[in-house]
């Protein structure tokens, strides 16, 4: 019977260890056990249209790890049940005002939009409700320029586009937009190379927003604009 | 791998060094009133039906598992008992989730209950326990996991019916209430309060007697 017992006991002692397990073969936890806020927003496009039907990523922006996704209505807005993950450590001498802030970073899953959100807070606590502010997106398209040669007389040279970036990180800090110049839609001015007859930004260029065209042809200088949208962003020039 | 060691070396070690010493007097037939102690080994199949619109709730139902567990019934009809239990809740709703698709829950559990001996081979068996519980989330996103706590109250019975001195098959029904340890923010507080499952459980039971009382 004393060993009945000892059965008993030899249970009691399996399932203690069972519970005191804390999972050894998972991966190291990169989320914050125990946590979880809640998050709400509301995005338009630049016409002041809801953007509807569109899939959202939330992450942090303490390591960009993502917390949670989300889907627009057709009034623009998204909410999520979001984790959470380790938060970053306050700096009192920091090379950059920003070490130090946690929160998340609101982005579209279509990469077409090279624009984001930064939601950050100097004294973020876990287990909170966000609602964000109401923000415009914007968003870019690659611009291509043809030149054709006419008559394979003319010299074409000096070929220089200037366009907007449409990557754009709007960075708000307490809820105050504290987006530094160098961060949102900056000009960008390219060359094209000799023997191309044709050249692509190499950023998306920010729609609703003009190129500007500078070209020499036979020495003779000249300027073009160019409205781009979604359905223009391919020019020709001929000369 | 180790809930199926766990079951086979229970097996063999209560088999062979237990049952020879009470088996002479209870091979013929058993008679409850000499009786003193029983031990109870089960091992069983379940099926948690998850109620209401809370978090693992939210998840398709029902969700399968199993279970592993010793009752000692160590005074008169009162039955002292340990265990653990496991089941995978898959494809959790995302609105209230989030990025966590499926939670495997694992308990271990300690609870008291008391044995009515309906006939020579049917009883039943009320009992009360409290679940020590892991809840190990696994998500979408490049399926990291994590694991989080909770604790469960479990009400139920089980009742069984013995094939012969030795071996039962058993059907536990039981009303488990979790307590998530889940810090939420206000707006979805209530999805992680707490959940409720009605749980069924089917398996075998092997039993020991004893004629001496350890009171």
């Amino acid at each position: 019977m004393k060993k009945a017992a000892f059965c008993f006991i030899f249970v009691l002692i399996i399932c203690t260890l069972i519970s005191c397990s804390t999972g050894n073969s998972s991966p190291a936890a990169v989320y914050s056990p125990q946590n979880r806020a809640y998050v709400q927003g509301n995005i338009i496009n630049t016409s002041g249209q809801p953007l509807i039907n569109k899939e959202i990523e939330i992450l942090a922006v303490q390591n960009n790890l993502l917390l949670g996704t989300s889907i627009t209505d057709n009034n623009g807005a998204f909410d999520a049940v979001v984790l959470e993950t380790g938060l970053s450590v306050f700096d009192p001498f920091p090379g950059n005002f920003r070490s130090g802030d946690n929160g998340f970073i609101v982005r579209l899953k279509d990469t077409s939009y090279r624009h984001f959100f930064v939601f950050a807070f100097a004294d973020y606590q876990y287990n909170q409700d966000y609602s964000f502010p109401e923000v415009i997106i914007t968003q870019g398209v690659p611009v291509t320029v043809n030149f054709t040669d006419q008559n394979s007389t003319n010299l074409l040279e000096n070929v220089r586009l200037f366009y907007t970036n449409s990557e754009c990180m709007e960075y708000y800090r307490d809820y105050e937009n504290r987006t530094r110049p160098n961060e949102c839609h900056q000009e960008f001015g390219q060359f094209k190379e000799d023997g191309i007859n044709t050249m692509t930004t190499n950023h998306d260029a920010l729609i609703d927003t003009q190129i500007r065209l500078l070209y020499e042809i036979d020495g003779n200088e000249q300027e073009q604009l160019f409205l781009i949208n979604q359905e223009n962003a391919v020019f020709t020039i001929n000369y | 791998m180790r809930y199926l060691l766990l079951i086979i070396s229970l097996f063999l070690f209560s088999h062979h060094s237990i049952a020879q010493k009470v088996g002479d007097s209870l091979n013929t037939k058993l008679n409850y009133s000499e009786i003193k102690q029983q031990f109870h080994f089960k091992a069983g199949f379940q099926t948690d039906f998850t109620l209401g619109e809370s978090y693992i709730s939210s998840a398709d139902s029902p969700a399968l598992g199993f279970n592993l567990q010793a009752d000692w019934q160590f005074y008169k009809s009162f039955q002292l008992g340990v265990g653990m239990f496991n089941s995978s809740h898959k494809n959790l709703d995302s609105e209230v989730s989030g990025l966590v698709e499926q939670t495997n829950l694992r308990g271990t559990f300690i609870g008291i209950g008391y044995l009515i001996q309906l006939n020579e081979v049917w009883a039943i068996s009320p009992h009360i326990r409290y679940a020590d519980i892991k809840l190990k989330q696994q998500t979408n996103y490049q399926s990291k996991e994590f694991e989080e706590n909770a604790d469960m109250i479990i009400i139920g019975a089980s009742i069984s019916y013995q094939f012969n001195n030795s071996l039962s098959s058993f059907i536990d029904i039981e009303s488990r209430q979790l307590y998530y340890e889940i810090d939420s923010s206000p707006q979805i507080q209530e999805l992680y309060d707490k959940d409720h499952f009605l749980t069924l459980s089917i398996g075998l039971r092997y039993s020991l007697f004893s004629k001496n009382s350890l009171f």
